[in-house]
């Protein structure tokens, strides 16, 4: 009977969990943030407020805001940045948490539950970051650059109408303006640098080479000799001759 | 003459009320600013002053054009026709001397040309491209004020432009 009673109760709490709204409120406030609804005016919040869907938020210079949802995920919001809370529901089995950063850069850490099957996705104009239970460094948009996400943990989908990548942990994506994605291969690509060999040496050359004293850049010593063309002189020489029948 | 006592109080009572809504912080300037399709000279100043000030920036028009020639952002007669809509090269001129931008061969040649100030902040990443000569829109102003702050702090280096 008494097992019967638990198993009750515990069913009762797990039911209130599983259809418990997921709700987000703004934890701390440094500068100046303000929140609007809609088309209405925007108004100064402060911390302890709540953020509830189709609310806008706006980070203000030198301003940042921290932002925790009820499952334990988090997000801080850098200055002189727009969001836009599109959806934020928890039904059944399955989580959804949908922002629209138009402008800026946010931090997120969410919360991956197992029994849940979570959706967070930042939607910029350009692509979309879908979350699996991560922690992001970075997630940015700018007319300028496009979408820009640096991962620090779990897994990452960068979409976009062209293409898309999956990242990995310390992975960085990029989406240009237009929509091209841009994977952590090409990144690190990019920013390589290339050794230029001579074609054609054999490999006791190319040792020869390495192991070789590497030429020191040139640096005048003393004062410029002024008598000399490079030093600033006047150029001494013979003219070159003249040809015959020539001006 | 003395200004009778009922008008008085109602005077007051505008003051009181209407100063709070008038104290406009650069913040509200900027939160507004990213709704505009279009931008005025005036705008750019106000964004130009918010990186050389930061948040204690001034919003008043005179205020803001003292602040921007006393840091050498703000050159002759550039500061006529606040309300004229600015193009991407008026803002990035003002935006690469807030920077201290030397830029290349050309911006050395011709420091004043907005045309070169905007090649150098679009090669680096700082403002979309498409020409100087385009309006610039509220977004993009925001942004280049964003990116340019972020460069000022040296956290700029991870997603510049490629």
């Amino acid at each position: 009977m008494k097992f019967v009673a638990c198993m009750g109760a515990f069913l009762a709490v797990a039911g209130q969990l599983a259809a418990a709204p997921l709700t987000a409120q703004i934890v701390s406030v440094k500068g100046e943030v303000a929140v609007r609804q809609g088309s209405a005016a925007w108004q100064p919040v402060a911390a302890g407020r709540a953020l509830a869907e189709k609310e806008e938020l706006f980070t203000g210079v030198d301003s940042e805001a921290n932002v925790k949802f009820s499952d334990g995920s988090g997000m801080t919001v850098r200055e002189l940045t727009q969001i836009l809370v599109g959806t934020l529901a928890k039904t059944g089995t399955r989580k959804d948490v949908e922002l629209q950063l138009k402008l800026g850069e946010i931090k997120a850490q969410v919360q991956k539950e197992k029994s849940l099957d979570t959706n967070f996705e930042i939607r910029t104009a350009t692509a979309t970051a879908s979350v699996r239970g991560t922690e992001i460094n970075e997630v940015s948009f700018h007319p300028a650059r496009g979408m820009f996400t640096s991962l620090k943990s779990g897994s990452l989908l960068v979409s976009s109408p062209r293409g898309n990548t999956l990242t990995r942990p310390a992975d960085d994506a990029r989406v240009d303006p237009r929509g091209n994605v841009q994977g952590p291969a090409e990144l690190r690509r990019d920013g390589a640098t290339v050794r230029v060999d001579p074609v054609g040496l054999t490999g006791r050359e190319r040792d020869q080479i390495g192991q070789a004293p590497q030429p020191r850049p040139f640096t005048p010593k003393g004062p410029p000799d002024v008598s000399r063309p490079e030093g600033g002189g006047p150029f001494v020489g013979q003219p070159p001759p003249r040809r015959a029948g020539g001006p | 003459m003395t200004m009778p006592g009922h008008r008085l109080a109602i005077a007051l009572a505008v003051l009181v009320c209407a100063g709070p809504a008038l104290a406009r912080t650069s913040s509200d300037l900027m939160r507004d600013l990213t709704v505009k399709s279009t931008v005025t000279r005036g705008d750019c100043m106000d964004a130009a002053a918010a990186l050389v000030a930061g948040a204690a920036a001034p919003t008043d028009p005179g205020a803001v054009m003292r602040l921007l020639r006393q840091h050498r952002v703000l050159r002759g007669s550039e500061a006529d026709q606040p309300v004229r809509a600015a193009t991407r090269g008026f803002a990035c001129l003002l935006f690469a001397r807030a920077l201290d931008e030397r830029g290349g061969v050309m911006r050395h040649l011709l420091p004043s040309s907005e045309h070169y100030a905007y090649r150098h902040l679009e090669f680096l990443g700082l403002i979309p491209a498409g020409g100087s000569g385009r309006p610039v829109t509220g977004l993009e102003l925001v942004s280049l004020l964003s990116l340019s702050r972020k460069r000022l702090a040296g956290r700029d280096s991870g997603e510049a432009a490629r």
